[in-house]
C-alpha cells in the first residue's frame, strides 16, 4: 500500500510537471521564442498536454481507488464514474481533461490557436487549487487564487526551461542571446510571484519554525526550498555571467555551460515539482504531531533576569562590534591584519554567553494537548494523580508525599508558578520518560508503559487544574491564563452542545443556584444531579465531572462549591471568580454589565500549555 | 505597475486563513461523552472542511456493537455537516463512529461515545 502511495503522489508530481511544462513551453512560444522555432515549440507544447492528459487519467485512477478504498479490480471499476461524477476531485480532473483535449487540438499554426490553447492549458493548471490543500480550507478563493498564481508563475519559469534548452541547442548565438535576454525579465517576474505566493502559502500551513524542523510537512517543504534556492544560484549564473557571452569570443564555451545549466535548473525543476506533489499529499504542519529533532530550543527566559539581561547585552554588543571588525577588514583590506583576531577573540570571549539563550527541549517539546481542557479529562487525570504521584508528590501536590522522604532531590512541588513555564509537551515527555538529575540519574521515573498518551495529557490538564485552585485558593486569583474547562450543555436558547461552542460571548457559569438572566453574557447553570430542569434561559450542565472541575479550579472540595460562579470572556477564558455573598452581586444586571465591559477592554494575551495557541 | 505588484502581493500574503487540509470532527450533536435524557433524532457532524458525502459514512452502535442508525445521511452547511437519522434510541451508551474524506481527498476518521440516560 505505501508503494503504491508513493507511485499515486509520483504520478501526481508528474502529471503537474507535465501541465507546467504545457503552459510554459506555450507561453514560451507566444512571448519569447524567434518565428522560426514556432513549429517546433508548438509541437513540444501539444506533447507536454498529451503527457499531462494520460499522466492525469492514471492519476485519477489511483486516486479513485483511495477514495473510494476499493479492495480489488472490481470495486475499482464501479467507483471511477462515481468519483468522477459525485466528488469535486472528479469534476476538476474532468474539467482538466476537457481543457487539455482543447490544447492538443488547438494548438495549432494560427495565433487564435496558440493564445487559445495556452489560456486552456493556464486554466487547466490554475484548477489545481480546487483540489488541493487550498480547495478545502476556510475561505478558500484567498489560496486558491495564491495557489493559481503560483502555479502560473512556475510555469512561466520551470515550464519555459525546456524551450529554453531547445533555443540553445538549435539557435545561432546571437539567437540564443537574443531569446536568453527575453526569458531574462518574464523568468524574474515569476520568481517574485513564486516567492511571494510560496510565503503566502506555506506560513499557513507550517505556521512555526517547529513546525517546519519537526515535521514531515515542513521537511518537504525545507528541501523544495532548498532546491528553489540551487535553481536560483542557477538561473543568476546563466543571466550575470554566461549570457553576455553568448555571442562573443569563446562564445562555444558559454553555450556549453549554459546548455549544462538550463538541463541542470531543468532537473532541479522537477524536483521542486515532485516534492509540491508530496506536500500535498501530506497533513499541513499546523495539524500534525510535531517531533522537536533537538536537544534545545531559544529561549528569551534570560532577559526576565536583571542580571542576566546585564550580561546578554554585554555580549550582544561585543558580537556587533566583531561583525563590524569583520566588515571593516573586508572593506579596508590592510586593517584586517588587526580587526579579524580582535573580531575572533571577542567572539571567543563573549560568543558562548548566547548559550543563555538556549534551554533544553524534548521530542515532544511543541505538541499540544489532544484533551481541549474538558472537566472529563481533568476529572479524568485527577484520578490518576491519586493512583501515579501521591506518593511522591503529596496529595495536594505540594512535593511532600511519604515517598518523598530521604530523596536526595525533592520532588516538585507542583502548586508552584514555576509549572506555568514548562509547555504541555514539556510536562508530557518528563510524565513519559521521567526526569534525570544533574548526574543523569532518574530522580523521577516515566509512566510511558504504565499510562497511554491521553491518560498522560489528562494528567498534566488534572495538574495544571490543581495549580491554579491553589492559587486562587491562597492568592484569591489565577496567576496565569486558565481557559474555562469545556463541559457538556443542554440549552433552551442555544444551539450550543458544549461551553466552547459559546465562545464569542461572555459566559456566566453559576453552581447549583439560579441567576437572573442577563443580556450581556449566556448563563450556565452547573447541577450536581441530572434530573434539574434546564433553565428557561441559558444552558444547563448535569455532568457530575463538570462540578468536579469546576471545584477544582476554585481551590474548594467539590461539596463547597455549590453558589460559587465563574465569568467567562468572549475568548473561553476565565476572568473571575465570585463566591457566595461576595460583591459585586453579579445579579446585577449594570454591575456585570460594567464587568463585562471593563474585561472586554483588557484581553488575555498569554497562552495556556504551549508555545502555540489559537486563542487570543 | 509596482503599485499594482505590491497591492496583489500583499493581498495574497492577507487573504489565506489556516490551511487544514483534513477534516477534523469540529462538533458533534451529540456531543462526544454527552449524558443526554432526549434522545436524538439525529446524529450531527460538523468538520472542519468540506467533506465528501459520498465517501463520508457514520455509523451509530448501541453497548452490544449491534449498528441501529437508519442509514439515512443528509449533508448541509456547505458540505461540513454531515447529519444521520436514528430510531427513538432507548436508554443506554451509544458509540458513534465516523469516516470522512475532505473535498481535497484526505480521510480522517474518529469515534466517541454518548449515552441515553432514563
Amino acid at each position: 500500500m505505501v508503494s503504491l502511495d508513493i507511485v499515486r503522489i509520483g504520478v501526481r508530481g508528474l502529471h503537474l510537471a507535465a501541465l507546467l511544462a504545457a503552459v510554459g513551453t506555450l507561453g514560451f512560444v507566444w512571448l519569447v521564442a524567434p518565428v522560426g522555432l514556432h513549429s517546433r515549440l508548438i509541437r513540444m507544447g501539444r506533447g507536454f498536454a498529451a503527457a499531462a492528459l494520460a499522466l492525469g487519467g492514471i492519476w485519477f485512477s489511483l486516486q479513485a481507488a483511495v477514495i473510494a478504498g476499493t479492495a480489488d479490480w472490481a470495486e475499482w471499476a464501479q467507483a471511477l464514474p462515481v468519483v468522477g461524477l459525485e466528488t469535486r476531485f472528479g469534476h476538476v480532473l474532468i474539467a482538466r481533461t476537457c481543457l487539455l483535449v482543447l490544447v492538443v487540438g488547438l494548438s495549432g499554426r494560427t495565433r487564435f490557436g496558440q493564445v487559445y490553447a495556452f489560456i486552456a492549458a493556464s486554466l487547466a493548471l490554475a484548477s489545481q487549487g480546487l483540489v488541493g490543500h487550498a480547495g478545502a480550507a476556510d475561505q478558500a478563493w484567498g489560496l486558491a487564487t495564491a495557489e493559481a498564481l503560483h502555479l502560473l508563475a512556475a510555469a512561466l519559469w520551470l515550464g519555459s526551461l525546456p524551450p529554453l534548452l531547445l533555443c540553445l541547442l538549435v539557435l545561432p548565438a546571437h539567437g540564443s542571446r537574443e531569446a536568453c535576454e527575453r526569458f531574462s525579465p518574464l523568468g524574474l517576474a515569476a520568481v517574485l510571484i513564486i516567492a511571494a505566493t510560496a510565503l503566502a502559502q506555506a506560513w499557513p500551513s507550517i505556521g512555526s519554525l517547529p513546525g517546519m524542523l519537526g515535521t514531515d510537512y515542513g521537511h518537504v517543504a525545507l528541501m523544495k526550498l532548498g532546491l528553489f534556492i540551487l535553481m536560483l544560484v542557477c538561473a543568476a549564473w546563466n543571466r550575470l555571467v554566461l549570457t553576455d557571452r553568448l555571442d562573443t569570443v569563446g562564445a562555444d564555451r558559454a553555450r556549453y555551460w549554459m546548455t549544462v545549466s538550463v538541463a541542470v535548473e531543468t532537473g532541479l525543476g522537477l524536483l521542486v515539482v515532485l516534492a509540491a506533489g508530496g506536500l500535498g499529499s501530506l497533513p499541513p504542519a499546523v495539524h500534525s504531531v510535531i517531533v522537536w529533532p533537538l536537544h534545545w530550543t531559544i529561549s528569551a527566559g534570560a532577559l526576565e533576569d536583571d542580571d542576566l539581561r546585564r550580561v546578554v547585552a554585554l555580549a550582544i554588543i561585543a558580537l556587533g562590534v566583531a561583525v563590524m571588525m569583520v566588515a571593516c577588514g573586508a572593506l579596508v583590506l590592510r586593517s584586517r591584519v588587526v580587526t579579524w583576531p580582535l573580531a575572533l577573540a571577542l567572539a571567543g570571549w563573549q560568543g558562548p554567553t548566547l548559550s543563555l539563550f538556549l534551554v533544553a527541549a524534548y521530542p515532544t517539546s511543541f505538541q499540544l494537548s489532544p484533551t481541549g481542557f474538558t472537566a472529563s479529562a481533568i476529572v479524568r487525570g485527577d484520578a490518576l494523580f491519586a493512583t501515579h504521584c501521591t506518593t511522591c508528590h503529596g496529595a495536594q501536590g505540594y512535593g511532600d508525599g511519604p515517598g518523598a522522604i530521604g530523596m536526595r532531590i525533592r520532588p516538585a512541588d507542583l502548586t508552584a508558578g514555576h509549572l506555568w513555564d514548562h509547555s504541555d509537551g514539556e510536562l508530557f515527555w518528563w510524565i513519559g520518560h521521567g526526569i534525570r538529575g544533574p548526574d543523569d540519574s532518574l530522580v523521577m521515573p516515566g509512566f510511558e508503559h504504565q499510562l497511554d498518551p491521553m491518560a498522560r495529557w489528562s494528567l498534566i490538564d488534572a495538574i495544571r487544574a490543581r495549580n491554579a485552585g491553589a492559587a486562587m485558593h491562597t492568592g484569591g486569583n489565577w496567576t496565569n491564563p486558565l481557559p474555562a474547562p469545556d463541559i457538556p450543555l443542554v440549552c433552551r436558547t442555544s444551539t450550543a452542545d458544549m461551553l466552547s461552542q459559546l465562545q464569542g460571548r461572555f459566559v456566566r457559569v453559576v453552581s447549583g443556584s439560579d441567576s437572573v438572566s442577563s443580556a450581556d453574557v449566556v448563563t450556565v447553570r452547573l447541577d450536581r444531579a441530572t434530573g434539574d430542569a434546564v433553565p428557561a434561559s441559558g444552558c444547563q450542565s448535569a455532568s457530575a465531572d463538570a462540578w468536579l472541575a469546576y471545584a477544582r479550579i476554585a481551590g474548594l472540595e467539590p461539596e463547597r462549591l455549590g453558589g460559587t460562579e465563574f465569568l467567562v470572556d468572549d475568548h473561553g477564558w476565565l476572568r473571575a471568580l465570585r463566591r457566595t455573598g461576595q460583591t459585586p452581586d453579579w445579579d446585577d444586571g449594570t454591575t456585570l454589565s460594567d464587568t463585562v465591559r471593563r474585561l472586554r477592554t483588557q484581553p488575555i494575551t498569554g497562552s495556556f500549555g504551549g508555545l502555540h495557541v489559537h486563542k487570543q | 505597475m509596482s503599485r499594482a505588484f505590491i497591492i496583489l502581493v500583499w493581498g495574497l500574503l492577507c487573504a489565506p486563513t489556516l490551511a487544514s487540509a483534513h477534516a477534523f470532527l469540529e462538533r458533534a450533536h451529540p456531543p462526544a461523552g454527552a449524558e443526554i435524557h432526549d434522545p436524538p433524532a439525529t446524529v450531527s457532524l460538523t468538520f472542519s472542511e468540506p467533506v465528501e458525502p459520498r465517501y463520508t459514512s457514520i455509523e451509530v452502535q448501541d453497548a452490544t456493537g449491534k449498528r441501529i442508525d437508519t442509514g439515512e445521511k443528509s449533508a448541509s452547511g456547505g458540505g461540513k455537516t454531515v447529519s444521520l437519522g436514528l430510531p427513538r434510541l432507548p436508554p443506554g451508551r451509544y458509540r458513534v463512529l465516523w469516516h470522512a474524506t475532505s473535498v481535497d481527498t484526505h480521510k480522517t476518521e474518529g469515534h466517541y461515545i454518548f449515552e441515553v440516560l432514563p
